[in-house]
């Protein structure tokens, strides 16, 4: 483990990794808190109406069905689109100007403030506009919201958001581009890359979110009626980019806290990474169709070629995976330590909770990433689309991989730009696995509730008619109020190390989570057995449950 | 690395050709799908302004100061 607080920290990546976040200009700290604070209250806010929502779903309390709705909307809208992209932009700015050699400073950081402002007032919007009626789903289904209050402030608050987030997204391509025109930098890092490339695909998606919220919001303000355009196929091809964004800022967020925390990066060629992240922005567009599975007007040939072609969507996460494992574990062996087929694996940093965090997100995206190869063969779609099964599938990502990476991150960044240690490290490095516990209960009951016919979207009771789903819905309501009450204790945690956290100087803030020190290996230095077989178990996994799913559904009616 | 010379550019302008074969590919198909032409044109558009911007600051990098290699770790102060 690294001395704490000696000069040697300084040389491990955690010491560089604080050193130069705790010496960005001060400007560029007051615009990384201020997405940072927005986000944590999202988060908290967000959790607050996933809980009254897990307590009725599991039949401990009961809603008026409206009110229910409204709290769904609220709550999608408020996760999704708001805590996801206020803290995406904050990790996104902190790796632009942490990692680009030669940044001093954001470029058109007032540009960036735009955006905050907009992506703020948005929230407000969109907090409002469901209780003044528009109670539609983040998705803003329309015209299923034709003649709903407030469903044109709904649209009004995307807008802003769209706006927003296209504000913040050319400071942070502009920023290591200028450190490259200033000859600063020949070739960037991978993660200067890889967050440039996000910020890139954040541009392009404003636009597509301008396009679908921008008509809709004109629709809905001159009285709606019928639509001249197809909002589902225009909201899908937005969200296939807003869905796939978080997972490509979880990636490149797992491979810069693997470095902090044991001081390892890929062993591997920087320009290797940078293709595995690029191929992010390569499956993208032919994996799109697997979200119009249910549309009439595809064909079926359509739809088959769609869920042969949404294999690819899973392939950079495992490569990036992969060359994380493999680099620390080939480190992990030339340097002094364990040396057995797992043994290697007990002198990870288990104590420090930003490696916990990412190492449970990495356990909950095995479960999401199985089940995700089984949800996109289109006869299974077709069967569990509008089941509870949805919900319960993607929340081992939202929550158990996408949103606890973030609040790994988050543990570095809040401590080093407030100059406070982060509080109760020791608790907060058990909590990723507790969520871990609630993820898998949520998801797992609530997959067999979906598949026995449990619908998504409606929590009223008379729709569960399989004798076994009061029980399974139970259960989901367990696991959803565990994964309450540690996603809260997170934002207390967060909130306390802010406010009341102790201060330290530099060097010493992070002195408190635990490191380890390994020297990089080269590569073909030494085997990697523990990866290899991870990687066999994993695959074996998903070819089973392929097969599975296959003779699960070959012989229903194309 | 001298072999990583110009890669931040010659991947970007890579995903934007990709996004133009997908365009392309689907002008074959017979659907009708409001709005996913446009967004893969302006997403292609973009990225190919990326390429060029990246190309550009390489080049006008190297003539003005000597250059670095990014590497991984945080910048060292």
């Amino acid at each position: 483990m690294a001395e704490q607080g000696d000069d040697s920290t300084i040389e491990h990546a955690s010491g560089r990794f604080e050193a130069s976040l705790s010496s960005l200009a001060e400007e560029d700290r007051r615009l990384l808190k201020a997405f940072v604070l927005v986000s944590i209250f999202t988060l908290g806010l967000g959790v607050l109406y996933a809980l009254l929502l897990v307590l009725v779903k599991g039949g401990f309390l009961s809603l008026e069905s409206t009110l229910a709705y409204t709290i769904l909307t609220l709550h999608g809208t408020t996760v999704f689109y708001y805590w996801l992209y206020f803290v995406q932009v904050a990790v996104v700015m902190v790796f632009v100007l942490v990692y680009t050699d030669g940044v001093d400073e954001l470029v058109w950081r007032n540009l960036a403030w735009a955006g905050f402002g907009l992506m703020s007032a948005g929230f407000l919007i969109d907090q409002i506009a469901p209780w003044m009626g528009a109670v539609i789903t983040y998705t803003g289904l329309a015209p299923l919201s034709d003649g709903m209050p407030g469903a044109d402030w709904f649209y009004v608050g995307y807008v802003l958001l769209g706006l927003g987030l296209l504000c913040v997204s050319i400071p942070c391509i502009a920023t290591p581009i200028k450190a490259k025109l200033d000859g600063k930098v020949e070739s960037w890092s991978s993660i200067t890359f890889a967050a440039t490339l996000w910020a890139a695909l954040l541009t392009v998606t404003s636009f597509a979110a301008l396009n679908v919220f921008g008509r809709t919001a004109l629709w809905a303000l001159e009285g709606g009626g019928p639509m001249d355009f197809d909002y589902m196929i225009a909201y899908h091809v937005m969200f296939h980019n807003m869905h796939y964004l978080p997972l490509l800022s979880t990636v490149l967020v797992w491979y810069a806290l693997a470095e902090v925390t044991t001081g390892v990066k890929s062993i591997f060629s920087d320009r290797l990474s940078k293709v595995f992240f690029a191929f992010y922005l390569v499956v993208l567009p032919p994996t799109f169709l697997y979200h119009m599975f249910l549309d009439p007007t595809i064909s079926a040939l359509m739809k088959t070629v769609a869920s042969t072609l949404a294999m690819f969507i899973s392939i950079p996460t495992i490569m990036v995976f992969v060359i994380i494992l493999v680099s620390l574990e080939a480190s992990a062996r030339v340097s002094e330590g364990r040396q057995g087929l797992f043994a290697w694996m007990r002198d990870l940093p288990w104590g420090n909770p930003a490696f916990s965090s990412i190492a449970a997100a990495c356990v909950c995206a095995a479960a999401g990433g199985v089940l995700a190869n089984i949800l996109i063969q289109v006869k299974f779609a077709a069967l569990l689309s509008d089941t509870f099964a949805i919900p319960a599938y993607f929340h081992f990502f939202t929550v158990g991989t996408i949103s606890l990476t973030f609040i790994g991150l988050l543990m570095y960044v809040i401590p080093i730009l407030y100059g406070r240690q982060l509080w109760n490290p020791k608790l907060m490095a058990q909590l990723p696995w507790a969520l871990t516990v609630g993820v898998y209960l949520f998801g797992v009951s609530g997959i067999a509730a979906g598949y026995l016919g449990s619908p998504r979207r409606t929590l009223a009771p008379e729709y569960d008619l399989h004798a076994s789903i009061p029980l399974l819905n139970a259960l989901v309501g367990l696991g959803g109020i565990i994964m309450a009450i540690v996603l809260l204790l997170f934002v207390y945690g967060l909130v306390r190390t802010l406010r009341s956290g102790e201060e330290a100087g530099v060097g010493e803030v992070t002195a408190n989570l635990p490191t380890v020190r390994w020297e990089p290996a080269e590569p073909g230095a030494v085997k990697a057995p523990t990866a290899t077989i991870v990687m066999f178990v994993a695959l074996a996994a998903l070819f089973a449950l392929t097969w599975l799913t296959f003779s699960m559904v070959g012989d229903l009616p194309g | 690395m001298a072999d990583d010379k110009g890669d931040d550019a010659k991947i970007f302008l890579s995903i934007g050709v990709v996004w133009i074969v997908c365009t392309i590919g689907l002008s074959f198909t017979s659907m009708e799908m409001f709005g996913v032409r446009e967004a893969w044109i302006v997403g292609f558009s973009f990225f190919l302004l990326v390429a060029a911007g990246i190309w550009r600051a390489d080049s006008r990098g190297k003539k003005d100061s000597p250059p670095e290699q990014g590497t991984d770790s945080a910048s060292e102060e």
